[in-house]
């Protein structure tokens, strides 16, 4: 059971750089860089909002839940 | 900033060290000729008589304390020698980590909270103490056992209070250390 983040994907179908992602959503490269890789325990709804309004995409393109 | 900390902490956890000894010598010194020697028949009480007041032997002096009494006159002490030697071990562990840097950890943060229980729960026992030890000596006594009589010591309810503070304080800093950990891993 795992939660993979897909922010990697989403991040090279808009051709954006980590870097910009988070200068846009106010929060470090290296909590983005940590998100990215799935080492995190969660992500605040505020942060998840923000990367959606940036990315123009739903959580659902962002989180894929696998067995 | 860190090495006043550094110097402060060892020089209460040096004052903490020296007083332990210095209690446990006393209690060695003070408790042990009343379990197992003649001074049990010594203990004395406070009556009021018309107003003044008046000590009393304990143990009358025809009666011949037994060893059941003295055993549990020596236990009874335990719940407030006990909870004591605790404290004293919670204060000389949280001083040694703050000396060592360690501030506010799980680990620092839940001595606190131990060493506050500890310091409230040997002052109920000190409070409560008398009270039980004045039946258990007085239990064989011809004229009847003496019925139990409730005085309080400022000293013990101040420590109580001042343990009571610390077991809260760090039980507040526990969990907000808690929540910072498990706030650290959200983005």
């Amino acid at each position: 059971m795992a939660i993979i983040v897909r922010l990697d994907v989403m991040l090279a179908l808009r051709k954006m750089k980590s870097r910009e992602l988070a200068d846009r959503i106010g929060i470090t490269e290296q909590n983005l860089s940590l998100l990215k890789s799935g080492k995190v325990k969660g992500i605040r709804f505020d942060t998840l909002s923000a990367i959606c309004r940036e990315l123009d995409c739903q959580p659902a393109d962002l989180l894929e839940y696998t067995d | 900033m860190n090495a006043r900390i550094k110097v402060a902490s060892t020089v209460l956890l040096a004052c903490v060290v020296f007083f332990a000894a210095y209690w446990l010598k006393n209690l060695a010194m003070t408790v042990t000729p009343y379990v197992v020697g003649a001074k049990i028949y010594e203990v004395t009480t406070v009556v009021d008589i018309d107003g003044t007041l008046h000590s009393a032997y304990v143990v009358d002096p025809r009666i011949t304390v037994s060893v059941f009494q003295r055993v549990l006159y020596g236990a009874a002490w335990m719940a407030v020698i006990i909870p004591s030697l605790i404290a004293f071990y919670f204060a000389i562990q949280l001083l040694s980590r703050i000396r060592q840097g360690d501030y506010f950890t799980l680990v620092t943060t839940r001595y606190l909270r131990n060493l506050g229980v500890a310091v409230m729960v040997a002052m109920i026992g000190d409070t409560l103490l008398p009270i039980l030890v004045r039946m258990i000596l007085s239990y064989r006594n011809i004229d009847g056992m003496l019925g139990p009589r409730y005085f309080y010591d400022a000293e013990d309810i101040s420590l109580f209070l001042a343990g009571f503070g610390f077991a809260i304080i760090g039980w507040v800093f526990h969990e907000a250390r808690k929540i910072q950990i498990e706030n650290q891993e959200f983005v």
